[in-house]
């Protein structure tokens, strides 16, 4: 047995032992999930994949392991870190290309997606471009001069990502053939999943992939150089198969199945992503900033409410038939000027997926959009920043948004903050512990009470019935995290 | 070593939330009393844990509810182990340990320790108490109340509703906090109140000889001066006169029609008079010497009402023997 799979052993053996630890209990159901916490229902088995899932995905991939020639960054979690694991970051990739029509993504010149670091091979290796050894930055890929379009695309989060790989296809052509008002015509996007058959996208800022393996194994090669049992090559430095020849330290594929699971790495990564619980929502519902949110137009693309099945590709009966508020139709929109210049696909220079909204109050906090351009202020100036940035397909409600008075503003963004709340989680800072208590005792009401989602103390009335009281705290005390 | 740390954690969190809580409303020791039309009813709630899985009671919350009326809020804890489990020490309503009187019921009476370990906030402030409930400890009373039984006979239930309960994880020592998990609920055991306000002292008498069945009557304090008639019936109880609005229990017979017609005969003496200023009265029952043998076996009922005539008694029976 080598290194890897003693290691694995033992993993196993004792993920084993808190996947059924964790397979049992109950009270992480009262509530909604922290970020980084598991859909509930999972298996005593489907904790374990979960658990080495994470472990994989925040597992810093060496250049023997396969990492490179070029990549972004060196684990999974390296960019999906904020707030935990799975999450999103500040972390931007680069996307470049000459502008068309038609537009050239510079593919043999190792575009449109251009890596921002690379492995160094030892000197004592000659670089075939100088005839001499290597030295830092021999192996480095560059955005070409040519390129008349760049893009940055942000890192988005994964949390949810079962739940949206498990919306039956049909529900997004629903809204692909019946628009909500005339203002928008979103576009289904067809993909074929490296693991076979044809399902609509969902993930990317392009909707360009569909299920969270195919996501997983395109990632680990564009984003860390491991070629997989789907992509079995490398991405050449600049389209350079002379440098990459050179440059490249490990044998293909790089991932391959464990000797104990039969598991690869992507297989891990894709359990982690697919098992994470959606990012909460509290209140749940019934905040009048919904209806603004609703009467503007927003809700025409971020649609608030979809359905998972299991006629979709069986991942998981916990992930089935549950319904879901991710805030998006996962439809291609005209969004004019706010469009990535890049074509991907059926997912021209202004087309780009709607983005899901869920766990968005967070994200506001660091930034926005796809090339995260909306940050550097507050949550509410990021978001407003976001909206005015909308085009297109959206200019009508960005007008409608920009004719709303202040105290409808104000209720939209309370409504927007509680994309991402968690249920006691009153700092918002994914946790529960007495901090978030000193701030909520003042709410407290007791029975009788009359709550409504727009009170601050909403985010405490964890059974929705209009009071802060023993029956909230004591949910309180068993969900607490310190 | 941490991974298995976490694990021998979850291992006990699933044990622990296998804990059941018995709770068992009780007066003065026991689940069925009777009582007089109005009295004073001292009650307990009792827990008790199915298990030693556990640190003890974390917190323990119920409603309260009485069909015979409106509860009044219960007592304050004054003593350990329950006074952490009030405020400031522990966490309740507003209102109190005793519960909010909504609707005529206590609405989530108890509290919970400080199993978060506030320190910043003025509630709950205090230390936890370890080991409330187990059955190595054995059953606490978590609340103690009083009601009125109502002034009409009859069978009244003072009921839990809505528990919940969380248990303190096996193992925790409070760093960095108590863990709890939600106790399932086990036995939960209600109070039967029967309100009477007729007594009999003997449930048989002999036709060998003369005898008497004191009938004490009690309609509390309420009813005190009201003018009464009890009567009687060798008929059954069921379905009884209605007098309008109350109901008479006694089926019409000749015995019955006898006491129409005669108040105080010697057979039912004191019979037709007014209550006392405590709402009593006595009648006697008198039984003659010289029943004929084919009267044993016959049960007699008596029941009274009031006048005016919206109040009816619970039936007394004295069966005749030989």
């Amino acid at each position: 047995m080598n290194n890897k799979n003693k290691l694995t052993t033992m993993k196993t053996l004792s993920i084993s032992l808190i996947g059924l630890a964790i397979g049992t209990t109950s009270s992480a159901q009262e509530v909604q999930g922290l970020f980084g916490e598991t859909v509930p229902g999972l298996t005593a088995a489907e904790n374990v994949r979960f658990v080495e899932g994470r472990d994989e995905f925040n597992e810093i991939l060496t250049a023997a392991a396969g990492l490179g020639p070029i990549f972004n960054d060196s684990s999974c979690g390296q960019c999906h870190s904020t707030p935990v694991a799975g999450g999103f970051s500040d972390k931007k990739v680069d996307r470049a290309g000459i502008a068309g029509p038609p537009f050239d993504p510079l593919a043999a010149l190792g575009g449109s997606l251009f890596q921002q670091q690379s492995i160094e091979p030892p000197v004592s290796v000659i670089n075939p471009n100088t005839g001499v050894g290597f030295v830092a930055g021999d192996c480095l890929e560059t955005i070409p001069v040519q390129a008349t379009v760049t893009a940055k695309r942000l890192t988005p989060p994964t949390f949810g990502a079962g739940l949206v790989q498990s919306i039956d296809d049909n529900d997004i052509l629903f809204y692909q053939n019946n628009p909500p008002s005339g203002f928008v015509a979103g576009i289904a996007r067809p993909t074929n999943p490296f693991e076979g058959g044809s399902r609509l996208g969902k993930f990317g800022w392009k909707g360009g992939v569909a299920t969270m393996l195919t996501f997983s194994a395109d990632a680990s090669l564009n984003e860390m150089g491991l070629t997989n049992r789907f992509i079995g090559s490398e991405n050449a430095p600049n389209g350079d198969a002379v440098l990459l020849a050179a440059c490249d330290q490990a044998s293909d594929p790089e991932d391959f199945p464990d000797g104990i699971t039969g598991l690869e790495r992507i297989d891990r990564q894709q359990d982690f992503q697919i098992f994470l619980s959606a990012p909460a929502q509290t209140p749940k519902s019934g905040m009048s900033g919904e209806t603004v949110f609703n009467t503007i137009g927003c809700a025409d693309c971020h649609v608030g409410q979809a359905y998972t099945t299991m006629s979709t590709g069986v991942l998981s009966p916990a992930l089935a038939n549950k319904e879901i508020k991710p805030y998006s139709d996962f439809l291609l929109h005209d969004m004019g000027a706010l469009g990535d210049g890049i074509v991907d696909g059926i997912a021209t220079e202004q087309l780009m997926k709607t983005s899901p909204l869920w766990g968005l109050w967070p994200r506001a906090a660091v930034s926005l959009l796809h090339d995260g351009s909306a940050t550097g202020g507050s949550e509410v100036a990021n978001i407003t920043a976001a909206i005015q940035a909308h085009d297109g397909e959206a200019a009508t409600s960005v007008g409608n948004f920009n004719g709303l008075s202040q105290p409808d503003i104000d209720a939209m963004m309370v409504f927007l903050r509680s994309l991402g709340s968690s249920e006691f989680d009153f700092e918002r800072n994914n946790n529960r512990d007495q901090f978030d208590w000193f701030f909520m005792h003042t709410l407290f009401t007791g029975p009788g009470g009359s709550l409504t989602p727009d009170d601050d103390a909403a985010i405490s009335d964890a059974n929705q019935d209009g009071s802060f009281d023993m029956g909230d705290y004591s949910v309180f005390m068993r969900a607490f995290t310190g | 070593m941490k991974r298995l740390f976490l694990t021998a954690a979850l291992f006990s969190s699933t044990v622990a939330g296998a804990t059941d809580i018995d709770l068992s409303v009780e007066s003065g020791g026991a689940n069925s009393i009777i009582v007089t039309p109005g009295s004073n009813v001292n009650y307990q709630v009792v827990a008790l844990l199915s298990d030693n899985l556990n640190e003890g009671l974390g917190s323990v919350l119920f409603d309260v509810a009485f069909d015979g009326g409106s509860l009044s809020k219960a007592d304050e804890p004054a003593a350990l182990p329950m006074i952490n489990f009030d405020r400031p020490a522990g966490m309740t309503n507003p209102n109190g340990f005793g519960g909010t009187e909504i609707g005529g019921k206590l609405i989530q009476a108890g509290g919970a320790q400080n199993t978060i370990l506030s320190s910043f906030a003025p509630f709950p402030n205090g230390t936890v108490v370890t080991g409330t409930g187990k059955p190595s400890g054995g059953s606490v009373v978590v609340l103690n109340g009083a009601l009125n039984a109502p002034l009409e006979v009859g069978t009244y239930t003072l009921e839990l509703e809505n528990i919940d309960v969380n248990v303190i994880r096996q193992g925790e020592i409070g760093n960095p906090f108590w863990a709890v998990d939600q106790a399932g609920e086990g036995t939960i055991t209600s109070l039967s109140i029967e309100v009477r306000a007729l007594f009999g002292d003997v449930a048989t008498l002999s036709i060998a000889t003369p005898g008497t069945q004191t009938l004490s009557l009690d309609a509390g304090l309420a009813n005190a001066g009201r003018g009464y008639w009890c009567l009687g019936s060798a008929s059954g109880t069921s379905p009884g006169i209605y007098a309008g609005p109350a109901t008479l229990p006694l089926n019409f017979d000749f015995y019955l029609n006898f006491l129409f017609s005669a108040p105080n005969p010697p057979v039912l003496q004191n019979n037709f008079a007014n209550l006392d200023g405590s709402g009593q009265a006595t009648t006697l029952f008198n039984l003659p010497g010289h029943v004929a043998p084919s009267a044993v076996g016959l049960v007699i009922d008596h029941a009274f009402i009031l006048f005016p005539t919206d109040y009816a008694s619970n039936v007394v029976s004295v069966q005749l023997t030989p």
